[in-house]
């Protein structure tokens, strides 16, 4: 008997461990998923449910000015623009398409990752993406959980882990060594199990592929959305190439483009929280700018349905 | 007879009885969870369900394919579930060492008790599934068939979480005991049994985005359903449903427990913290029902000590339960069968404790 009980005993400690696990980073994505977080499945607020038919669905993207460190997701980009576009769904008439909008961007993501980025957010089958470039040279936040992009779990099934982080974050304030310790572990074997990489992840925003990059981001935003994609320039840099080359590579086709530079409010440093990052105002400042484009593309594609 | 041909000949007298009942029970004029078991058995799986009846699935999924109209076929369901954890409680009875008499009385009143009365009347729920694993499981985990007590409880636990709770019950009764092979052998089970309830818990959630965050229960630091439920009802309204709960059986079941064997006791002793623990998560008043198998047993050693009492008893209780259990129209019969059951019930422990003296 002994031979059969005590391995079984111990193959279910191990899965009891990993099962409780996840349903404590469960538990831990659901206390921070609406503030500083993300949900389960890597993006900003409670899980999306079911796209219903008739519902309109905006998708900010992008790096770390999309991701909106410092706000809460109800105070990002993607939320502003979702009210702006729903109170105009609501005046042109009697209308029921919901409106929804989400943040789906990550800490750290390099422009050359975008499309990729894109892609594999296309389940959310957005109608518009709205893809917030950072700038050439900027810094890139090295976050190893907001998503888990580099995660096995993340890699293999889209799960994005946050236990450790929340759990090292916990132990720092509560002065907890246990916790940090507990965090530390966690992410220690998150890194063990997660996918190497071929080269270093790109520290700085490079101006060389800067333009292909979003080229390609472009091209996966109008694979994967019905209506079309905008594309929103960073005002802190000189983006005048940046908009030559895509007005001339996406002439006619389903795409604009807002350059936050071209108002001048955009400019303010009391709309940033460090001299990068928007505060809350700052990304309500930002929608008042993209939801006209966002209107624009809906429109069309309501024209093109009638 | 043989053993099996009397647990088969009291589950058939237990459903006749029970499907009477049933048949004459009105439907409730409130909102129920009819519409979320309902959309399980059409659909299989709701997508974005935050309903704790969501994850559920079991019953559903079993009745749904069945042809026939739905409410005859959860009536059905809730009258032979209740029926068997009636026969499981007879047979549980005869394993802890009761007689036959002792056993029937503890049987019908788990079978006719407010718990499996109220599902004939709030038909759409898996609690009468629980009521028969409960007695079930510990039983067969009593005579040593954990194989198959621990595969009924992965397959029941798709029905309601409640059903790990026995085999961990049992484990913790037999470490008590220091039977330490056993136990761990039962441990195995129980592990196995809560593997399959968060295995599917969370494909429901991560695959179907089903979540807690439309149920109390799942808020363990805010007091879980308890507090909302406390809130909700009046103290009154608390104190009824309480007593409606066990009715004679709290004046019954203390008493019995002096008088029950060692094994018995000690199940009773250690299901307190489960008690209290699906106490808190759920409504009191109908989860302590799932723990029936432990009191009514106690609660029959008392009445099988002055039977013609015991039985007068048990008749006053069953009256009462059919009135605020199944909610069958009988007027002020009902609350006089319950004062009355009190009263008998009374008289049943002085007539069984002088017994014992004398």
């Amino acid at each position: 008997m002994k031979r059969v009980v005590f391995p079984a005993l111990a193959v279910e400690t191990v899965i009891l461990a990993v099962l409780l696990t996840i349903v404590a980073d469960q538990i831990a994505h659901t206390h921070v998923e609406k503030l500083g977080g993300v949900n389960v499945w890597g993006y900003r607020g409670p899980v999306l449910h079911q796209k219903k038919g008739n519902e309109v669905r905006i998708v900010v993207t992008g790096g770390d000015l999309a991701f909106g460190w410092g706000v809460a997701a109800s105070e990002a980009m993607a939320p502003s623009v979702r009210e702006l576009v729903s109170r105009q769904v609501d005046r042109s008439g009697p209308s029921d398409h919901p409106v929804t909008g989400v943040t789906a961007a990550a800490q750290g993501l390099p422009p050359a990752a975008y499309a990729s980025w894109i892609d594999h957010f296309a389940y959310l089958r957005p109608d518009v993406i709205c893809i917030v470039v950072d700038p050439i040279g900027h810094v890139l936040v090295q976050s190893a959980f907001l998503p888990a992009r580099r995660s096995r779990a993340f890699a293999r099934f889209g799960y994005s882990p946050i236990l450790p982080l929340v759990l090292q974050e916990k132990g720092t304030l509560v002065h907890s060594s246990l916790l940090r310790l507990a965090g530390n572990t966690l992410a220690a074997a998150d890194a063990a199990l997660g996918p190497r990489e071929d080269s270093q992840p790109t520290a700085i925003v490079p101006g060389n592929d800067y333009a292909s990059s979003i080229d390609a981001a472009v091209r996966a935003g109008l694979r994967s959305s019905t209506g079309g994609v905008v594309v929103v320039l960073s005002p802190s840099s000189d983006n005048r190439g940046v908009k030559e080359e895509i007005a001339s590579s996406f002439a006619g086709e389903r795409v604009r483009l807002v350059d936050l530079g071209d108002d001048p409010r955009m400019l303010a440093t009391t709309l940033r929280l460090d001299g990068f990052n928007f505060s809350a105002a700052g990304h309500s400042v930002a929608a008042e700018n993209v939801a006209p484009a966002v209107l624009e593309l809906i429109g069309e594609v309501e024209q093109r349905t009638q | 007879m043989t053993n099996s041909a009397r647990l088969v000949a009291v589950w058939m007298l237990f459903a006749l009885t029970l499907g009477l009942i049933a048949y004459a029970s009105p439907l409730p004029q409130r909102v129920t969870d009819r519409d979320i078991y309902e959309a399980t058995a059409t659909h299989g799986v709701v997508v974005d369900c935050s309903d704790i009846h969501c994850f559920r699935v079991l019953v559903p999924w079993l009745l749904g394919p069945l042809p026939g109209a739905s409410i005859v076929k959860w009536k059905a369901y809730a009258v032979m579930a209740n029926a068997a954890a009636g026969t499981a409680v007879f047979a549980l009875c005869l394993t802890l060492g009761f007689d036959r008499r002792a056993a029937w009385f503890a049987s019908i009143a788990s079978a006719f008790g407010f718990g499996s009365l109220y599902t004939l009347h709030d038909v759409y729920s898996s609690d009468p599934l629980m009521y028969f694993l409960g007695p079930f499981l510990t039983n067969e985990l009593m005579n040593g068939r954990v194989a198959l007590a621990g595969t009924v409880g992965a397959v029941g636990v798709l029905a309601k979480e409640f059903a790990a709770a026995p085999v961990y019950l049992m484990t913790w009764c037999l470490a008590v005991e220091r039977r330490w092979r056993e136990a761990v052998r039962v441990f195995v089970a129980a592990n196995a049994v809560l593997i399959v309830w968060l295995l599917m818990t969370l494909i429901l959630m991560l695959r179907f985005n089903y979540t807690y965050a439309g149920s109390a229960s799942a808020d363990l630091g805010g007091g879980g359903n308890l507090v909302g439920w406390l809130h909700r009802q009046s103290a009154r309204g608390v104190a009824a449903a309480m007593f409606n709960e066990f009715g004679v059986l709290y004046i019954l079941g203390p008493v019995g427990f002096f008088l029950a064997p060692r094994p018995l006791r000690r199940l009773a002793l250690l299901s307190l913290p489960i008690g209290a623990l699906f106490g808190y998560v759920q409504q009191p008043d109908r989860a302590l029902w799932n723990l029936h198998f432990v009191i009514t047993p106690m609660s029959a050693l008392v009445l099988n000590r002055a039977p013609r009492l015991g039985a007068l008893t048990l008749a006053a209780f069953v009256v009462g339960n059919v009135r605020v259990g199944a909610q069958l129209p009988i007027g002020s019969a009902g609350k006089i069968a319950l004062a009355t059951s009190m009263v008998l019930g009374l008289a049943t422990v002085v007539a069984a404790l002088r017994g014992t003296a004398s």
